[in-house]
């Protein structure tokens, strides 16, 4: 027994590992990246029996945890919310068929977004694909309702999802913990049914027949569930609430010191239809406060007195901040008969606010590392390339390319050789009417893991199609963004144990490109004729898509294999700024009065990669330092 | 004690750790901890804001004029983040300059107590000029109302990292008498 202070994705880990659950399958991505990071500790540390992974995606995730579930074990598959649109194949087909040991999928959601794509909402999938939900407003709450989540998952032979959001993956709460909890390996046994295992369409209409009865019998469960209950108030407007925003709703009201009765919902599908009604029926109006979108709201049949994100009281996209819950209830209150002294709320002084405007500094948005293998690669294939060539880029680290730019588009994992292959039947059709215009070269960055991840398919279909780019696989040997995974293509498995690696090369010839080269971004000469070759043989008439790897290890994952080489700004500076622009590393900055740029020596890696960035020759080697 | 942090820093500096000390030497001490913390994009070179609450587990999301207590490990990213403070509360800033005048000016119009410290210098004069989170964390136990002793910070700074015990030991030293 004892105390520790745990992210919201620990205590999962912890809820996971003390619930028994023996096959835990995940794709790195953030919010979600600490829970299998923390499982293999708990692994290592209890040094218990149980199979966890890094999935090359994860809808194979999804997919091997099903496998384990159907043999007996309790598995989970762990992802972001995006994750899930991979895995919702296999989601919605398991949900009609059901499962064995508990299962229990974990997408994290992004309100905001911080880090993501899309704010969309994991548990309006879970309503659409049938399967229940539960929404922790703590890591504490996480942790528990990890273990109803698995009971119910087994009770009902039903996957089921823990949606926690950002804000509940990376809260730091003190956790109690204790290491009693069994450690007894369940019978593992597969037990043939191919009319559930292998369902049929014939099946299939019985299996959603049976879904939707279970969901009948679970939402009467979720009724008198614990999970789901009323804090008394006086007020007339009533307040339902689930997530972390039911913490900032409790804490807003206290400010307001208005005591309004609180539905507090941690099981948002399938709603509990009578434990909601009752709630609405007793108050004149009720305001839901939910994350990210409006999933609890949606299911109430009669919304005539409900308020929510549907009827745009509560805007309907992003965060609900202290500050944006404050602001709804407030302007609420101003408008009915409702005595409310809004001005304790807590706000900003618009005084403060004005003189900060007036000295505040540009926004520091991100910005690739100093010493990154990527920003080699970009500034090269931006010297070599210019303005005038595509492209399309894709998701992690590289993304920032963006800041370079060279990265012109940006969709979904996998999705840049994809939309290079659109552009480039595109424009020559445009080339060949009547719109005429010159052939645009098109480059195609994309990482290690997300070439692993989705790349090899789209990059199949344009070999196949015979669309003509060049496709560079900047290839730094780790899942960067999200904590340094490690990707099929390492010699290790999550769990530190040798696991057999994927060649890049390998799998490009496979596919049928012939144009194959690998060589060191921080090469900046080599690095880029070899880039000008490989477009001539992708345009070239024998040609077809090229492909180039950039090999360079992350500079912050393996700090030692970046080599010593110190540099200097000469006197000579005349602060043109070309560097910072067109080089973008946070290592150089603008002197104070602008007349020259100076290096940050507290970043500074002493890659010496900026040299190639001054055309000036203002950027030297160190002259004290031998390089390596 | 019920006390609502802001920390912010630039991504390499630090704030993460500084979070966790705090909240370390909160919970040791018996408080409950909640805080939010950003993890993801942006490893280095990037804009980092944490909301801490130590005392509570209530929701650890401060809002704009609702924090005790700003830190911050960049200036720049101070004065970004100045208005989360409330009136009466208090900031304290890794800078070798005070705020523009100005910003100054309204500071103490709404009694917000401002503390300057050079710690990224004074870490670097210590041997380790990324030892100013520690700094700070130092200088927040000897300025705020938070109910933690030096002492207590220490041996939570060495259970969490045992190995830089005694750099940190020093670090929080400096940070606690620099005022």
């Amino acid at each position: 027994m004892g105390k520790s202070l745990m992210l919201g994705n620990e205590a999962i880990a912890l809820g996971l590992v003390e619930q028994n659950c023996r096959m835990i399958c995940a794709y790195p991505g953030t919010p979600s990246s600490e829970i299998m990071a923390s499982v293999l500790q708990q692994k290592k540390r209890l040094d218990c029996d149980l199979h966890a992974e890094w999935s090359v995606n994860e809808k194979v995730a999804f997919e091997v945890a099903l496998g384990g579930s159907w043999s007996g074990l309790r598995s989970a598959a762990i992802m972001k919310q995006v994750g899930l649109n991979v895995a919702s194949d296999a989601f919605f087909s398991a949900a009609y068929q059901g499962v064995k040991g508990g299962f229990i999928i974990i997408p994290a959601d992004d309100p905001g977004p911080s880090s993501s794509q899309t704010e969309q909402d994991s548990r309006l999938m879970a309503l659409t694909a049938k399967v229940p939900v539960f929404d922790p407003s703590t890591p504490q709450e996480a942790r528990e309702f990890v273990q109803y989540a698995l009971e119910l998952s087994e009770r009902h032979e039903l996957p089921v999802m823990l949606r926690p959001t950002r804000q509940i993956c990376h809260a730091v709460q003190d956790i109690d913990y204790h290491e009693d909890f069994s450690t007894e390996m369940p019978q593992v046994k597969f037990d043939k049914d191919p009319h559930r295992w292998a369902a049929t369409p014939r099946d299939r209409f019985r299996l959603h027949v049976e879904l939707n009865q279970k969901l009948k019998q679970i939402e009467d469960e979720f009724a008198e569930s614990p999970l789901n209950y009323v804090e008394a108030g006086t007020a007339k407007i009533g307040i339902i609430a689930s997530g972390m925003v039911y913490n900032v709703v409790r804490q807003v009201l206290k400010e307001l010191n208005y005591d309004a009765p609180l539905l507090k919902i941690g099981t948002p599908f399938p709603l509990p239809q009578k434990v909601m009604s009752d709630f609405i029926a007793d108050c004149e109006q009720v305001l839901v406060f939910e994350e990210t979108d409006y999933c609890i709201e949606l299911q109430i049949p009669d919304r005539r007195n409900v308020r929510g994100r549907l009827d745009g009281t509560i805007p309907s996209a992003g965060e609900l901040t202290p500050d944006v819950v404050g602001k709804v209830l407030a302007e609420l209150f101003s408008k009915g008969k409702v005595q409310v002294a809004t001005d304790k709320l807590f706000s900003a002084d618009s005084g403060l606010v004005a003189a900060i405007a007036k000295h505040q500094s540009p926004p520091r948005p991100p910005r690739l590392c100093p010493g990154c293998s990527h920003r080699s690669a970009f500034y090269a294939m931006k010297r070599e390339f210019g303005k005038r060539t595509l492209y399309p880029g894709d998701i992690g680290c590289y993304t920032l390319g963006t800041n370079l730019d060279a990265v012109d588009t940006c969709v979904d994992m996998g999705s840049g050789a994809d939309i290079a292959s659109g552009f480039y039947h595109a424009h020559k059709m445009g080339r060949t009417g009547r719109s005429g215009g010159k052939e645009r070269p098109i480059m195609v960055t994309i990482g290690d893991s997300t070439f692993l991840h989705s790349g090899l398919q789209p990059l199949m279909n344009a070999v196949h199609t015979d669309a003509r780019f060049v496709l560079l696989i900047l290839d730094n040997r780790t899942t960067a963004m999200t904590g340094f995974q490690p990707t099929p293509a390492n010699p290790e498995e999550a769990n530190g144990s040798p696991g057999r690696s994927v060649s890049f090369p390998d799998l490009v010839r496979a596919c049928g490109v012939e144009f194959v080269r690998e060589l060191d971004p921080y090469q900046h000469d080599d690095f880029r004729n070899v880039l000008r070759e490989a477009h001539e043989h992708c345009r070239s008439p024998q040609g077809r898509v090229a492909v180039v790897i950039a090999e360079r290890s992350c500079s912050l994952h393996e700090p030692e294999t970046v080599e010593n080489r110190p540099v200097q700004i000469t006197e000579e500076c005349d602060g043109c700024r070309y560097c910072l622009i067109a080089f973008e590393c946070p290592a150089l900055v603008l002197s104070t009065d602008g007349s020259r740029v100076d290096l940050n020596e507290d970043l500074c890696v002493d890659c010496g990669q900026c040299i190639d960035s001054c055309h000036k020759g203002f950027i030297i080697p160190d002259p004290e330092a031998a390089w390596t | 004690m019920d006390i609502k942090i802001i920390l912010c820093g630039i991504g390499g500096q630090g704030v993460v750790f500084l979070n966790r000390l705090l909240a370390r030497a909160a919970m040791d001490a018996g408080f409950p901890v909640m805080s939010l913390e950003s993890h993801g994009m942006s490893r280095r070179g990037g804009s980092v804001v944490l909301h801490l609450r130590l005392g509570s587990h209530e929701s650890p999301l401060v809002s704009q004029g609702g924090a005790d207590l700003l830190l911050a490990l960049d200036a720049q990213e101070g004065l970004r983040n100045l208005s989360f403070v409330k009136s009466g509360g208090m900031v304290i800033v890794n800078s070798k300059d005070e705020f523009p005048a100005e910003v100054s000016t309204e500071l103490k119009r709404l009694k917000i107590k401002t503390h300057s410290i050079n710690a990224t210098e004074l870490a670097r004069k210590m041997g380790k000029a990324t030892a100013a989170n520690v700094i700070l964390a130092g200088c927040t136990v000897a300025l705020s109302n938070v109910s933690l002793t030096k002492e207590a910070l220490q041996e939570s700074v060495a259970l969490m990292s045992p190995k830089a015990a005694k750099l940190n030991n020093k670090a929080i030293e400096i940070g606690y008498n620099t005022f």
